[in-house]
C-alpha cells in the first residue's frame, strides 16, 4: 500500500511538474483566439481608389432629430465622416467614444473647434439601424448629451436601406455580416472630407491624437486658409501623412533638410574666421 | 608625362593648374556622357528595341547621361574651371584663400569621376536618372549608393569651392578694387557659389536619406513604410532648381566677359545687371522649385504661388539679357569663334525661355509635364546655352591659358555643326512633345508617328557629335601646337588680360595690380585713361597690346 502511495505522489508530482513545464503551452491553448476568417488587408480601404471622390449621389439620411439631410448640406467645411452601425457593442462604440473625447479636447482648446471649422457625422451602414436604435446606442455609450457641437448621429433612409453597400463601395469601405459572432467586420477609420465633399484623408481610429483630426482637417481644406491661420499651417508643415500608419506623424526629413541649409553659413563663417586669424598672424609676423 | 611632372600635377596647389584639371575632368565626363546620348538617340530612332532589348540599360544610359551632363560637367565646368582659373586673375588675387582646400576640392572632384566611370563595370549600376526619385531608387536592384557617394563626394567639393572663393572675392581683391568695379563674371560666380553653399547641404541631406531607407532599413521616403515620398522630390528640387543657376550665372558671366571685349564697350546697365539681374536671380531661386511638380499633390496656394514666382525670375534674367543686348547696341564687333558661340547663346535663351513660359503655367504644364517637350527646354536654357557659353569662354580664353590661338578655321566649323545639330536634334522633340510624346521612355510603340521626328533628332545628335569631336580636336592640337598668341591679344581692359601674362606662373602677376575708383573692368570709352588707373602691368605688350 506504501508503495502504492509512493507512486501515486510521483506520479502525481511528475504531472504537476509536468503541467507547470507546459504551463504556458496549455495556457495559449485554452485561451486561443479562434484564427480570423477575414484577411485583415480586406478590411482595409485602398486609398489610392477613393481620395478625391465624392459621396454617392442619391442617398439622403435622417439625423437623430429625425430630419433629413444629404453630404451636399455639408459643402463649405470640412467632415469628418465615421461609419458604425449601432448594435455594435465592440469596436464602434470605442470609436465613436475616443473620437467623442478628442472633439472635446477640440473644443476646450484646439486650434480648430468642431462645428465652427468643421462637421462630424456618424452614420450606420446597418440596413436594419432605425431611429431607436441610434438614440439608445447614443445613451450606452454616453454620447446622449455633451457631444460636441456640429456633431450628427444619422441612420439611412428606409426607402436607400437595401443599397447602402452601394454607398459605402463608394470609399472601397468593404463589411460583412459573421453569423457565429453576430458581429460585422468592418474597418475603423474617420474618413475626412474637404469642404467639397471629396474624400481627403482616412485616419485609422486608434489611439488617435486630437492633432491627427486638426491636420487633416487643414489638409483638406487644401491650402484655403485665412492669414490668422498661419500659426495652424506652419504647424502642419512639422507634421506628414504615414500612410501605413493612417495618421500623422513628425516630418523628420523635412526638419534634417531645413537644418542642413545653415550647413554651408556655417562653413563660410568658420572659414571667414579661420582666414582673418591666419591674416592677423602673417600682418603680426610681418 | 614624367614622375615629376605628374607630382606637380597631382599635388598642386595652384589655382591655373586645378582649373585645368577641373577642365579635363569635366571634359571626360562630358564626352562620355555625350556617348550616352548617342546611344539613347539611337535606341530611339526606331520603333521597338534598336540597340538594347533590355530598358534596364537604357534607364543606365539615361542615368549616366543626366547625372554626369549636370553635376560632373556643366557646374563643375563653370564653377570649378572658368572660377578656378580665371576669377583670382580678375580681381587681382595672387591666390585663392585656401589653396590645399581648393587642392582637395579637385581630388574629391577626381574621386566622383573614378566612381562614376566606375560604374560601367559594376555588375548592377544605378539606373535612377540623375533625380534618384524613390520608391524605384530604394527598391531597384541597381546600385543607388554608387549615385548617392557620388553626389556626396561632388558635393562636398563644390561646397569647399564655394567657401574658398567666397573668402577670396571677399577678402583677396587687388587693392583698390570696389564691389562695382567686379567683373560680371566675378558677380556670377559668386552668386552661383552662395546658391551652392546654401542649397547643396539639402540635396546631401535628402540623398543620405535615401542611402538609408535603401541599406538601413530606416522609412524616411518609402511610402509602403509610411514615408513621405513626396517629400524627396521636394527636397531634390529645391537644390536642383536653384542648380540651375548655379549653371546659368555663370554661363551669362563669360558672355558678359566676350561681349564686352569683343564690342570694345562697357556693361549695358551694370548696376541693373548685377542687383537686380544676378541677385534678383538668386533672391527668387530658392522659391520656385515647386514647378517640377505641379502635377503632384500639393495645396493651391503653393502651386499658384511658385508659378507667380516662377514666371517672376524671367524679370531678373530678362535685366541680364536686356544688359547683354545692350553692350552690343552700336558697338564695333569683332566676330570671332568665341563672339559666334556667344551670339549663339542670345538665340538660345531666347528659344529656351519662351518655351520655358508654357511650362510654368500651371495649366498648360498638366498637358506637357514629362513630355520631351521639357526635355527639349531644358537642353536648350541648360545645357546647350550654358555649354555654348563654356565653349565660347574657352576659345576667348585659350590664349591666356595655352598662349596660342585655337584654329579658327576648325573651330568655326565645329560651332557651325554644333549650332545645326542642336537645332536638328530639339525642334522635333518640342514638336512631337507638345503632342505628347513622353520623355524618358525606352520604346514608344504606342506612339509610331513619332518615328520619322526621333530619326531626324538622331541625325542631329550625330551632328553635334561630330561637331563638338572637331571642336575638343581643335583644342587639343592647338593647345600644344597652335599659333602662337600675342599677349592681350583681343585687347581687353580686365586685370587678367591687361596685368596677368599669357600662361600666368604661380603668384599670377609679375607685378600684382593695384587700382583707383576710375578703373573699370570695361573701361573702352578712354582705354589709355583706363590703364593709367592701375599700376604697371610689369611685362611687356601689357599696357599696349599688340594688333
Amino acid at each position: 500500500m506504501k508503495n502504492v502511495c509512493r507512486i501515486v505522489s510521483v506520479l502525481a508530482v511528475t504531472v504537476v511538474l509536468l503541467l507547470a513545464f507546459q504551463s504556458n503551452a496549455i495556457a495559449t491553448q485554452v485561451f486561443r483566439v479562434p484564427d480570423s476568417d477575414i484577411d485583415p488587408e480586406a478590411l482595409r480601404i485602398s486609398e489610392a481608389k477613393v481620395l478625391g471622390l465624392k459621396p454617392k449621389k442619391g442617398f439622403s439620411f435622417l439625423n437623430q432629430e429625425g430630419e433629413t439631410f444629404t453630404f451636399d448640406d455639408y459643402e463649405g467645411k470640412p467632415l469628418v465622416l465615421v461609419l458604425s452601425y449601432y448594435s455594435c457593442d465592440g469596436v464602434c462604440s470605442s470609436v465613436n467614444i475616443e473620437l467623442g473625447e478628442r472633439l472635446n479636447q477640440l473644443e476646450k482648446d484646439g486650434r480648430l473647434k468642431p462645428g465652427k471649422d468643421f462637421n462630424v457625422v456618424t452614420l450606420s451602414f446597418d440596413k436594419n439601424d432605425t431611429l431607436e436604435t441610434l438614440e439608445r446606442f447614443r445613451k450606452n455609450v454616453g454620447l446622449d448629451k455633451g457631444v460636441a457641437q456640429g456633431w450628427t448621429f444619422s441612420v439611412v433612409r428606409p426607402e436607400d436601406r437595401e443599397r447602402i453597400k452601394v454607398f459605402t463601395d463608394r470609399f472601397d469601405f468593404r463589411f460583412f455580416w459573421s453569423p457565429q459572432d453576430r458581429t460585422f467586420y468592418h474597418p475603423t477609420v474617420y474618413m475626412i472630407l474637404s469642404p467639397e465633399m471629396r474624400l481627403a484623408r482616412i485616419l485609422y481610429a486608434h489611439d488617435i491624437d486630437k492633432s491627427d483630426i486638426e491636420l487633416a482637417v487643414l489638409e483638406s481644406r487644401n491650402g484655403d486658409f485665412k492669414p490668422g491661420e498661419i500659426i495652424n499651417y506652419a504647424v502642419s508643415l512639422c507634421y506628414s501623412y504615414n500612410y501605413k500608419e493612417g495618421r500623422y506623424v513628425f516630418n523628420i526629413p523635412m526638419f534634417v533638410a531645413f537644418g542642413s541649409l545653415f550647413v554651408g553659413i556655417s562653413a563660410l563663417g568658420t572659414s571667414v574666421f579661420a582666414f582673418k586669424r591666419r591674416q592677423k598672424k602673417r600682418e603680426d609676423k610681418a | 608625362m614624367s614622375m615629376q611632372t605628374f607630382k606637380e600635377w597631382f599635388f598642386t596647389t595652384d589655382h591655373k593648374r586645378i582649373g585645368i584639371m577641373y577642365l579635363i575632368g569635366s571634359m571626360t565626363a562630358f564626352v562620355v556622357a555625350g556617348m550616352m546620348a548617342l546611344l539613347i538617340r539611337l535606341e530611339q530612332s526606331q520603333l521597338g528595341p534598336t540597340i538594347t532589348d533590355n530598358p534596364n540599360e537604357y534607364n543606365q544610359w539615361l542615368y549616366f547621361h543626366g547625372a554626369a551632363m549636370v553635376l560632373a560637367f556643366l557646374i563643375p565646368g563653370l564653377t570649378g574651371f572658368f572660377a578656378n582659373y580665371f576669377l583670382p586673375l580678375m580681381i587681382g588675387a595672387q591666390d585663392v584663400a585656401f589653396p590645399r582646400i581648393n587642392a582637395f576640392s579637385i581630388w574629391l572632384f577626381y574621386g566622383a569621376i573614378i566612381l562614376a566611370l566606375l560604374s560601367f563595370v559594376i555588375p548592377d549600376p544605378p539606373d535612377i536618372m540623375w533625380t534618384g526619385y524613390p520608391p524605384y531608387s530604394i527598391t531597384t536592384m541597381g546600385n543607388t549608393a554608387y549615385y548617392v557617394f557620388t553626389l556626396h563626394l561632388l558635393g562636398f567639393s563644390s561646397v569647399l569651392g564655394a567657401v574658398n572663393f567666397l573668402v577670396t572675392v571677399i577678402y583677396m581683391r587687388a587693392p583698390g578694387i570696389g564691389w562695382n568695379q567686379l567683373n560680371i563674371f566675378t558677380w556670377t560666380t559668386v552668386a552661383a557659389f552662395v546658391l551652392q553653399l546654401v542649397f547643396i547641404p539639402v540635396l546631401a541631406s535628402a540623398v543620405t536619406m535615401l542611402l538609408f531607407d535603401k541599406y538601413l532599413g530606416t522609412n524616411f521616403f518609402n511610402p509602403e513604410a509610411g514615408g513621405d515620398v513626396l517629400l524627396y522630390q521636394n527636397l531634390f528640387w529645391f537644390y536642383s532648381h536653384p542648380a540651375v543657376y548655379v549653371i546659368f550665372l555663370p554661363a551669362v558671366g563669360i558672355l558678359f566677359e566676350i561681349f564686352t571685349t569683343m564690342c570694345k564697350n562697357r556693361v549695358f546697365n551694370y548696376k541693373a545687371c548685377v542687383y537686380g539681374g544676378i541677385w534678383g536671380i538668386v533672391g527668387i531661386s530658392g522659391f520656385v522649385w515647386v514647378h517640377h511638380l505641379y502635377v503632384s499633390g500639393m495645396p493651391d496656394w503653393l502651386r499658384i504661388g511658385q508659378m507667380v514666382t516662377t514666371l517672376l525670375i524671367s524679370v531678373p534674367v530678362g535685366l541680364m539679357v536686356m544688359s547683354m543686348w545692350g553692350t552690343l547696341y552700336k558697338a564695333a564687333i569683332t566676330f570671332n569663334t568665341g563672339m559666334l558661340y556667344a551670339i549663339s547663346c542670345l538665340f538660345l535663351v531666347l528659344s529656351g525661355g519662351l518655351t520655358g513660359i508654357p511650362l510654368a503655367l500651371t495649366a498648360i504644364t498638366v498637358h506637357l509635364s514629362e513630355t520631351s517637350f521639357v526635355h527639349a527646354h531644358f537642353h536648350f536654357i541648360m545645357a546647350m546655352f550654358s555649354a555654348f557659353a563654356m565653349f565660347g569662354g574657352i576659345y576667348y580664353w585659350f590664349p591666356k591659358m595655352f598662349g596660342r590661338y585655337a584654329d579658327g578655321k576648325w573651330a568655326t566649323t565645329g560651332f557651325i555643326l554644333n549650332i545645326v545639330g542642336v537645332h536638328v536634334t530639339f525642334v522635333p522633340l518640342f514638336i512631337i512633345g507638345a503632342q505628347g510624346m513622353p520623355r524618358r521612355y525606352w520604346d514608344y510603340q504606342m506612339f509610331p508617328q513619332f518615328e520619322p521626328y526621333h530619326q531626324v533628332a538622331t541625325l542631329g545628335a550625330f551632328m553635334v557629335a561630330a561637331g563638338m569631336s572637331v571642336t575638343i580636336l581643335n583644342w587639343i592640337i592647338c593647345a600644344f601646337k597652335g599659333k602662337v598668341a600675342p599677349e592681350n591679344p583681343w585687347k581687353s581692359c580686365s586685370l587678367e588680360w591687361t596685368h596677368a601674362p599669357n600662361c600666368p606662373q604661380a603668384g599670377n602677376f609679375p607685378n600684382p595690380p593695384t587700382v583707383t575708383a576710375d578703373w573699370s573692368p570695361y573701361g573702352y570709352a578712354d582705354r589709355e585713361a583706363n590703364l593709367k588707373a592701375t599700376t604697371d602691368p610689369g611685362f611687356p605688350g601689357a599696357a599696349k597690346p599688340a594688333e
